[in-house]
């Protein structure tokens, strides 16, 4: 009898062992995972929280500059002189981020294959509509591009996908302006200090001196 | 007409013959005086920042150390942080609110590398940071105290305006970029004075950013455009309609014309 009674004293510390046991885990667990304020949230669930348009982005810590022209030159699919006709914003799938899709009419293809009159590029940032709200999303350092504009674009394929990116980002985008080459990089930079200003054929030729052309 | 009604006229013509060009040359040396001005800024007032209390020690008192040590760089933020380790961001609605933590921060487009530390923000509608979160990498929590402090002041650096620079040399800057996670000897962890008068200077020219607005930086003259997008949205997505160009350089813009 004693016995019984001291294995339902036993099962009944166990039960409230595992009971405090898995709290303290939950707890521990919820500590950990301390919610993010904003990377990683739903753009929806921040609209609903704020109520109004919002403008959201990432920092400052853009792709590595290129150190010459060559490394830029030698890591590009295809480099394109041309001008942004369309531009579309739209959410990711996950509804973090905004893209920007352009259709770009090639005037000039200085390396790879020619591409037919038109390519699609695409982006992070840009602007989305979203349940009656404007939804901006920046990337600092890089400026969205604007139709009508001429630009040189250092491009890579994303694989899977009739898009092109521009190559490192902002390093890879030069605006052509007032007959100058406008790097859309900090004007620090190495690329950016040695091309930024000039004129945009003799650019070109600098493209074609290095030797990485095919 | 009454000789009286007559010079009402003429006064009024005559005003507003001058009041339009005097307005737009207030706005004329309003814009000269921005210069080169980075895109973000600090919602003014206390910032308060959770610093993650599961970083090791002393990667958690160098983030802290990292956050004080912009303290008194500019009236018009001052920091806040969790010394005592506590385990929530909490912060009342009005104020800006920065999270550090371990993790990987978020990748610049079209690259496959992985920056040692970054920042995700939202701002309010007035166009300064309310929120953000900042990342380290944990190869940088790994290498120790000093490449968290530098990481942490870095960022905070740029939330408050500055971009990269040398303000001198290496030694001299928190806001030179370019070095590894772990980060060498020679690097300055706190911000220096060159640092802090920068951050004074960029909020006492500071203006509110209008939304959808970028920065261009062109050339080699540290010219500056500001840019305001006006886009025709529907619920499949937001189509560009035009932009407008303004010029906010050294050199003066007058009824629309820069020189």
């Amino acid at each position: 009898m004693s016995g019984v009674r001291e294995l339902a004293r036993y099962n009944r510390f166990t039960r409230i062992t595992n009971v405090l046991l898995i709290t303290l885990v939950f707890t521990g667990l919820v500590l950990a995972q301390q919610k993010n304020l904003v990377s990683g949230r739903s753009l929806r669930e921040l609209v609903r929280e704020s109520g109004q348009d919002i403008t959201v982005g990432i920092g400052a810590e853009g792709s590595r500059p290129p150190q010459n022209l060559s490394t830029l030159v030698g890591q590009s699919d295809l480099i394109l002189r041309g001008i942004i006709t369309e531009e579309r914003g739209r959410l990711s799938q996950d509804e973090t981020e905004v893209w920007s899709d352009y259709v770009f009419q090639v005037i000039e293809t200085i390396r790879g294959r020619g591409t037919g009159g038109t390519i699609r590029i695409t982006r992070l940032g840009g602007v989305a509509f979203l349940e009656g709200r404007m939804v901006t999303y920046l990337v600092e350092g890089y400026p969205f591009f604007h139709p009508k504009e001429e630009y040189i674009f250092f491009l890579r394929k994303l694989p899977d996908s009739d898009f092109y990116t521009p190559l490192r980002g902002e390093h890879g985008c030069f605006l052509l302006r007032d007959g100058r080459v406008h790097p859309v990089a900090f004007p620090r930079h190495p690329v950016p200090r040695q091309f930024g200003g000039r004129a945009p054929q003799e650019f070109v030729r600098a493209i074609a001196r290095t030797g990485l052309l095919r | 007409m009454t000789p009286t009604t007559m010079t009402r006229r003429v006064y009024l013509a005559a005003s507003l013959f001058l009041f339009f060009p005097l307005a737009g040359m207030a706005q004329c040396f309003s814009q000269c005086t921005l210069g080169s001005t980075p895109a973000n800024t600090l919602k003014p007032g206390t910032v308060r920042v959770w610093v993650d209390p599961a970083l090791p020690p002393e990667q958690f008192n160098a983030a802290v150390a990292a956050v004080q040590s912009w303290n008194g760089a500019t009236s018009w933020v001052s920091f806040t942080v969790n010394t005592d380790r506590s385990t929530s961001p909490t912060t009342p609605p009005s104020d800006a609110v920065i999270g550090v933590k371990q993790g990987t921060p978020p990748a610049p487009p079209g690259s496959t590398e992985t920056p040692c530390a970054n920042y995700s923000f939202q701002r309010d509608s007035q166009g300064n940071i309310a929120r953000a979160d900042l990342f380290l990498d944990p190869s940088v929590v790994q290498a120790g105290g000093r490449s968290v402090q530098f990481g942490v002041a870095h960022e905070i650096g740029h939330m408050l305006g500055s971009p990269d620079t040398d303000c001198q040399d290496r030694s001299s800057t928190v806001m030179q970029d370019g070095f590894p996670c772990a980060l060498p000897e020679e690097a300055r962890v706190t911000p220096a004075q060159c640092d802090k008068d920068k951050v004074s200077q960029f909020y006492a020219s500071r203006v509110n950013p209008a939304q959808n607005y970028q920065y261009y930086y062109y050339g080699q003259c540290y010219d500056v455009y500001l840019v305001t997008s006006y886009y025709w949205c529907t619920s499949g997505g937001c189509t560009h309609m035009y932009s407008t160009w303004q010029y906010l350089g050294t050199q003066c813009c007058f009824l629309g014309i820069c020189g």
